[in-house]
């Protein structure tokens, strides 16, 4: 293992039988919505489909991406971390950037994994596939912001369904911002991955003080 | 006496209980002190505020000349502890474990180091790290405790749950850590593996405070 606490996380999400499950139903949902709405549905007047899909996409991503990180993350918190800090003698900021950017990774793949039904939905509304990458590249920021929330709330509150209702809101919450307050695609981009790095700024930097040791 | 590690004044109060109190304590290079005493004197706690995995409630600790306090992960470099409370597998391998816990310590170590610990512990490469027994569990955290070759090593009762073919091994095996210089606090239950393996005992006794509480009281004495 060159970078062991990166290659751990990543074992244990892809060791995760939930994650192939999650992934399927994530590349149904999108492939479904593009062939019922797509199809079967009427527009309409001066609506795109792509542009409806995108806010399908962005909602959906909003909800799976934290629920997969929960999921399958090595759940570690509390007096957990302050003891793979003891076993590994790394800082705990240092095994939760990697958690993060682990978790990170993989979201990016999942992703990937519904682009082609986002293409073909390109296609119905005869858009350029450039719109597509622009937007897989939104939701990398997306995949960044979650995975950096769902550690922060791991870290808070160990339930995973508390986890996951709390990480999805917050991820929501602030897809929702970028989209009010920004216009421009790049903007909107920047201001979710830099929420997403704060995010995890901070909860490195308060983890290094706060788990120092273990509860009494 | 050039000191490994050095606790001055260290006590341990989890809000009015006196885990113990007023212990000091020094172990020299390849020194193997023993923490004998009866059961809920404080032992296994000692072993966690020396590890940095509590904090004490007064005192000091100096792990090789790094004040624990002040910088508890530069101290944590300098050792490992061997005790109840073990990491959790998420479904590594024993190898993957073993492997992860190497890396993160010392850098990427050879397949055939990984090969000759997991022979001499006895272990099941492939075998699921959470689904292991306690035995076997135990012989994991001590094996991944010597790969890593610690300047110390804080061993809670380190042969709890091994049989006695285990036991023997990893009694042999922790002689040989001890005698190529790393520093031992071990806490024993039987006497004999004190005389095996220790230097010096340090006793801890139950003592009642003003609260009727237990307070230990520590007295250092050679094997």
């Amino acid at each position: 293992m060159t970078l062991p606490l990166p290659t751990r996380e990543l074992v244990v999400v892809a060791r995760r039988s939930v994650l192939i499950a999650a992934v399927g139903m994530y590349v149904a949902l999108v492939a479904g919505f593009t062939l019922v709405w797509g199809l079967k549905l009427p527009m309409l007047t001066g609506v795109r489909f792509y542009d409806v899909l995108r806010i399908y996409h962005g909602g959906l991503l909003a909800i799976v991406m934290p629920w997969i990180a929960a999921r399958c993350q090595a759940a570690d918190s509390g007096d957990r971390i302050v003891m793979l800090s003891a076993l590994t003698s790394r800082r705990p900021s240092s095994i939760l950037f990697a958690k993060i950017l682990s978790l990170a990774g993989v979201l990016t793949l999942v992703v990937i994994a519904g682009a082609p039904a986002t293409i073909v939905a390109a296609k119905m509304s005869a858009m350029p596939v450039s719109v597509v990458f622009r937007d897989l590249a939104s939701a990398c920021s997306l995949s960044l912001l979650a995975s950096a929330v769902t550690v922060a709330w791991t870290v808070g509150a160990s339930d995973v369904m508390v986890t996951w209702i709390g990480a999805a809101a917050t991820t929501l919450a602030v897809f929702a911002a970028a989209s009010r307050w920004t216009s421009a695609p790049a903007v909107h981009d920047l201001f979710v991955a830099v929420v997403g790095l704060t995010v995890a700024a901070a909860v490195a930097t308060w983890s290094d003080r706060a788990l120092q040791y273990c509860h009494d | 006496m050039t000191a490994m590690l050095r606790a001055t004044g260290l006590s341990k109060r989890f809000d009015a209980t006196v885990a113990f109190a007023g212990v000091d304590l020094q172990a020299a290079p390849g020194e193997c002190v023993g923490l004998v005493g009866p059961n809920g004197s404080g032992r296994s706690t000692l072993l966690k505020v020396l590890a940095t995995l509590l904090r004490p409630t007064s005192g000091s600790i100096e792990i090789d000349g790094v004040d624990a306090a002040r910088a508890p992960y530069e101290a944590r470099r300098r050792l490992a502890h061997v005790g109840d409370n073990a990491v959790p597998g998420h479904g590594l391998t024993v190898r993957e474990y073993l492997d992860f816990v190497a890396s993160a310590r010392r850098g990427q170590m050879s397949r055939t180091t990984i090969d000759d610990t997991l022979e001499r512990a006895g272990l099941r490469d492939d075998a699921d790290v959470d689904k292991l027994s306690a035995g076997t569990r135990r012989r994991l955290s001590l094996a991944a405790a010597f790969l890593v070759a610690p300047r110390i090593l804080l061993l809670d009762d380190p042969f709890a749950g091994l049989d006695a073919d285990a036991r023997l091994t990893f009694s042999r095996w922790l002689c040989e850590v001890r005698d190529a210089g790393t520093t031992t606090i071990v806490a024993l239950n039987d006497e004999r593996d004190v005389r095996a393996l220790c230097h010096r005992i340090l006793r801890l006794e139950r003592a009642a405070s003003d609260a009727g509480r237990v307070t230990a009281l520590p007295a250092t004495a050679a094997v």
